[in-house]
């Protein structure tokens, strides 16, 4: 800047330096043009005395001499006079030197030619040469001798010329330093009044600047500073008055503002620098003299989860996409609490539309965000509860049409939530229920404060139906019900439950009634509740004497009907299924086995408790009679061999005579005998249960010779007891096997004569039947023996049971039990009937084959 | 030990006869008797040192009743009572000894032992 300033003088130095040379330069050019006019002039004059001195007077040729005694100047060194002959030799002169030398080797060929002009010409010749001025004077006389002679004086001006330069440079040179010092001081001089003039324009504007809105630098002149002065104070006076106005209008602003309590900022965008209103300070809890400047200060502290958001719409204004930046976010205070804040901001932009600076409002809307947030959380948490709910919860207008459903209605009914919506809530129900719902929701539609309930189906999307609980009221206590509001429980699995129930009930109903097991169930009072039939028949009690009773009162009645001699425990210290006995003589001689189970509660409170009584009277009495059997199949399995081994053993001991030895013998041989009746007897048995008739050869027959054969081989004590057979010659055709009807028919002779122990009769004979479309043919067999009680002839069929249990009378009772088995296998039957001292007949029953069968 | 006074009861002849061959030699004073009434009679008449007693017997009264009466009596109690039974239940060697026999002999038996069991006997004093 120095250096550039520093040029303006110089330039302007040296251009007036230019142009005072070039003045001087002409003068000197005029000054060395006058000299050679005068010296000219001079020489004219002096060519044409000297002329005339040399040629006029004398027509004689001695000039030279004549020459020499004119009076020239001394300084030859400055002017040359030269006469010249025609051969253009010098003649004389006035510089020694030069005589008799040829003017070509003295002078140039421009003097030469200079000459030739003046010779040519007429007159004196004065021209301009290297050696300066020549003043040139041809002879023109009549002399002869004289004729070509000149006379040249040579006029040197170097000196003059020499003179004149060195005066030019001289008034350069001091025209140069006048100049430059001139320029220097003018300089200086304005320097310093563009110095006062800024000063007092600078000042000004500081004042200006300071608030002091009266500056005015009142600078006079037409110089460029004073016109910048008077700009600044026609552009003072202007802003004095838009500072008025904006005075005015920030006034208002800030009313406006501090009843809004926005805080400002004014964020210049290319530097960063920004303007934070003291409102705005506040607003985040910094003091107003805290210094803040610069956008940062704001973007650092926006809550991180906010920060995408408002990046995104600060850019989205930034671009020009949006008309105004407004962003609800989060702003850290300085105290690191977050208050939530609504920015709304607008970017200024320059021609291109290049935001430049962006101004905005902060308002602090935390209160409002609370509010907001509690309103929303108040909401969702109303929204999460009604669609969490596992009920419908409806609404409908005053035509009944639905106007909200909660998704529940999707989950119970598979319909979807808008499919509901505005249809009427009873198109949903079952036809069947359809009455009673329209009779619910009517009432609920006449308004009051009632909740109407009903029970109902729906039709599902399925088509299926699902049981509800409808639960409806008015949606308004008024006189125009504008609708009413509802909720539907899902009642669908405690009905079903119920139906499974009573489903249930009369399953386990039907269960007690048939069966043949006794049931009592007791409450938790250890009351009766309920006894089954079969509980009744064991005990012979109507049962009204027995519900509601105590458990102690069932257990005396029970007692009652007991064998004395055989006690029962108490009911109440029973243990859970712990088996006991009971042994009835009323109704009937009976055993029952009981067990009882209590049903409890998580608590262990009894809930409930069930008796189980079981007639086990034939299971024990099989029990008894299995173990009968065996003792008894023991004692005939041992009797015999006690004879055996006993008799070998006195064999091999002892010596006997030869008739004892033979007694023994036969003894032995015998009871072997017996025995093995007694096993094959068994294995019979045996072998019928476990293969059926499979073993048997069935054979179409006729049957007296098969009956006949039998008695052949029928051992009878004659002393004792007979036999009277009363049999025609043919009975009928049967299909059965001989051998087996054999041994079923010698059993049933076997047991009339054992149970005839006294003797008697065995009578036999045959008679028919029809049974069942059939033709039968019977074998009576009658004796007179000791006969049956009815309990016996109940039992003469069950295995190894014995009418005489004295065992004086042998047997397995295995006997009829075969036969049973046997004649079941011809199809036929063995019907008893007896009475006790009188005697017993049995009949076997075979049915005849068709007499066509007979002739084949 | 000669001279035991012997009271043998069983309904089966076999036996009889059996226990008859065996006790011939040792020349014991044996009695016999078929049935539990007859046995007791003979027995109060007799007061025998030994009783051997089959247990299953016609007539109502079966050896234990019979053992059970003889011990009742102060005139048979002494009496070394053997029962003779085929059933070898334990409930049936129980009852024997509950009605105070002093010995249960299972059917089969070796009449060499009996023999000597009936040899070895002391009447209870």
């Amino acid at each position: 800047m120095t250096l550039r300033l520093i040029w303006l003088p110089i330039s302007l130095w040296l251009f007036v330096t230019i142009c005072g040379g070039y003045a001087l330069h002409q003068e000197r050019l005029a000054a060395i043009a006058s000299l050679i006019r005068q010296t000219e002039a001079g020489l004219h004059s002096e060519l044409r005395q000297i002329g005339s001195a040399i040629w006029g007077s004398v027509p004689t040729a001695d000039d030279g001499r004549r020459f020499s005694q004119l009076d020239i100047p001394p300084d030859a060194t400055k002017t040359g006079y030269y006469l010249i002959d025609r051969q253009h030799a010098v003649i004389a002169a006035n510089r020694p030197e030069s005589l008799g030398k040829d003017v070509q080797t003295l002078f140039s060929a421009q003097v030469l030619a200079a000459v030739s002009q003046a010779v040519a010409g007429n007159g004196s010749v004065v021209s301009q040469t290297a050696h300066g001025l020549i003043g040139i004077r041809p002879y023109r006389g009549a002399a002869k001798a004289r004729q070509g002679t000149i006379l040249l004086i040579q006029r040197d001006l170097s000196a003059e010329y020499v003179q004149l330069s060195n005066a030019f440079q001289n008034a350069v040179f001091n025209f140069a330093v006048m100049s430059l010092t001139g320029i220097a001081l003018l300089f200086l001089l304005s320097t310093l009044r563009i110095n006062r003039q800024l000063g007092v324009i600078s000042k000004t504007i500081t004042r200006f600047a300071d608030g002091d809105g009266s500056a005015r630098t009142a600078l006079t002149g037409h110089d460029s500073i004073a016109r910048l002065g008077r700009v600044f104070d026609r552009m003072a006076t202007r802003i004095g008055q838009e500072r008025s106005n904006l005075a005015e209008s920030e006034e208002r602003l800030k009313f406006a503002l501090h009843g809004s309590n926005a805080g400002i900022w004014d964020w210049l965008i290319e530097s960063g620098h920004t303007y934070y209103s003291p409102r705005w300070k506040s607003l985040l809890g910094y003091d107003e003299h805290e210094l803040l400047a610069h956008s940062e200060e704001w973007l650092k502290r926006v809550h991180p989860d906010d920060l995408p958001q408002v990046m995104a719409l600060l850019n989205a204004h930034m671009t020009g996409a949006t008309a105004f930046f407004e962003s609800e976010h989060r702003l850290r205070r300085k105290d690191d609490d977050y208050i939530w804040v609504l920015e709304r901001g607008v970017a200024l932009r320059d021609e291109d539309g290049k935001p430049y600076r962006m101004v905005g409002a902060l308002t602090d809307i935390s209160a409002r965000k609370e509010i907001e947030s509690a309103l929303q959380r108040s909401e969702e948490a109303y929204r999460s509860v009604v669609n969490a709910v596992t009920q419908v919860i409806f609404r409908s207008d005053a035509t009944g049409k639905l106007t909200f459903l909660n998704p529940a209605w999707t989950d119970l009914t598979g319909i979807a939530v808008n499919d509901g919506l505005s249809r009427v809530l009873t198109n949903f129900v079952v036809p069947e229920d359809r009455d009673r719902a329209r009779q619910v929701i009517a009432a609920a539609n006449r308004g009051g404060k009632e909740i109407i309930t009903c029970e109902l189906r729906l039709i599902t999307r399925n088509g299926g139906t699902r049981w509800f609980n409808l639960h409806a009221r008015s949606l308004q206590d008024g006189r125009d019900a504008p609708g009413i509001a509802g909720l539907l429980t899902d009642i669908d699995a405690l009905k079903k439950a119920q139906d499974a129930l009573t489903q249930s009930n009369k399953e386990r109903n039907t269960i007690l009634d048939l069966s043949p097991d006794g049931y009592v169930f007791i409450d938790r009072d250890r009351r009766v509740v309920y006894v089954n039939p079969a509980f009744l028949a064991m005990t012979g009690v109507a049962s009204n004497r027995i519900i509601g009773k105590g458990l102690n009162e069932l257990e005396a009645l029970i007692q009652s009907l007991c064998d004395p001699a055989k006690p029962q425990p108490e009911f109440a210290s029973a243990m859970d299924d712990a088996e006991y006995l009971l042994h009835l003589n009323n109704p009937a001689k009976s055993i029952l086995k009981w067990l009882i189970r209590h049903i409890r509660d998580r608590q262990g409170r009894l809930q409930a408790g069930v008796i189980f009584f079981r007639d086990v009277t034939a299971q024990v009495e099989i029990d008894r009679m299995k173990s009968e059997f065996l003792s008894t199949a023991a004692h005939e399995l041992r009797t015999p061999m006690a004879s055996i081994y006993g008799f070998a053993e006195l064999l091999l001991a002892r010596d006997f005579d030869a008739a004892t030895q033979r007694d023994l013998l036969q003894r032995i041989h015998r009871q072997t005998r017996n025995l093995t009746n007694l096993v094959n007897e068994l294995l019979d048995l045996a072998r019928i249960e476990a293969r059926g008739s499979k073993s048997f050869k069935f054979k179409d027959q006729e049957l007296a010779p098969v009956v006949l054969n039998t008695l052949a081989t029928f051992y009878v004590p004659h002393e004792t007891h007979s036999l009277d057979v009363d049999l025609p010659g043919n009975l009928a055709m049967v299909n059965i096997d001989a051998d087996k009807f054999h041994q079923a028919l010698i059993n049933v002779l076997g047991n009339a004569l054992k149970y005839s122990p006294d003797g008697g009769v065995i009578l036999v004979r045959s008679t028919e039947r029809n049974e069942a479309d059939q033709k039968q043919i019977g074998i009576v067999i009658e004796d007179q023996g000791i006969g049956m009680t009815p309990e016996q002839m109940g039992h003469m069929f069950d295995r190894f049971y014995r009418a005489d249990t004295s065992g004086a009378i042998p047997g397995t009772g295995l006997g009829m039990c075969l036969v049973k088995e046997i004649m079941g296998f011809f199809g036929g039957q063995v019907t008893v009937s007896s009475e006790i001292g009188q005697g017993t007949e049995v009949t076997l029953w075979l049915p005849i084959v068709s007499p066509t069968s007979v002739a084949g | 030990m000669t001279n035991k006074r012997i009271l043998l009861v069983d309904d089966q002849e076999d036996i009889r006869l059996l226990l008859q061959l065996t006790l011939a030699p040792l020349g014991c004073d044996l009695h016999t008797a078929t049935n539990g009434n007859e046995a007791i009679q003979l027995a109060r008449k007799l007061r025998p040192d030994v009783v051997v007693l089959d247990v299953m017997m016609p007539g109502g009264m079966d050896g234990y009743q019979v053992c059970k009466m003889l011990r009742s009596d102060p005139d048979t109690a002494h009496a070394y009572i053997i029962l003779l039974s085929a059933r070898g239940q334990q409930r049936d060697i129980d009852q024997g000894k509950q009605v105070g026999a002093d010995y249960y002999m299972l059917k089969p038996f070796s009449p060499i032992e009996l023999g000597d069991l009936i040899n070895q006997a002391k009447p209870q004093q």
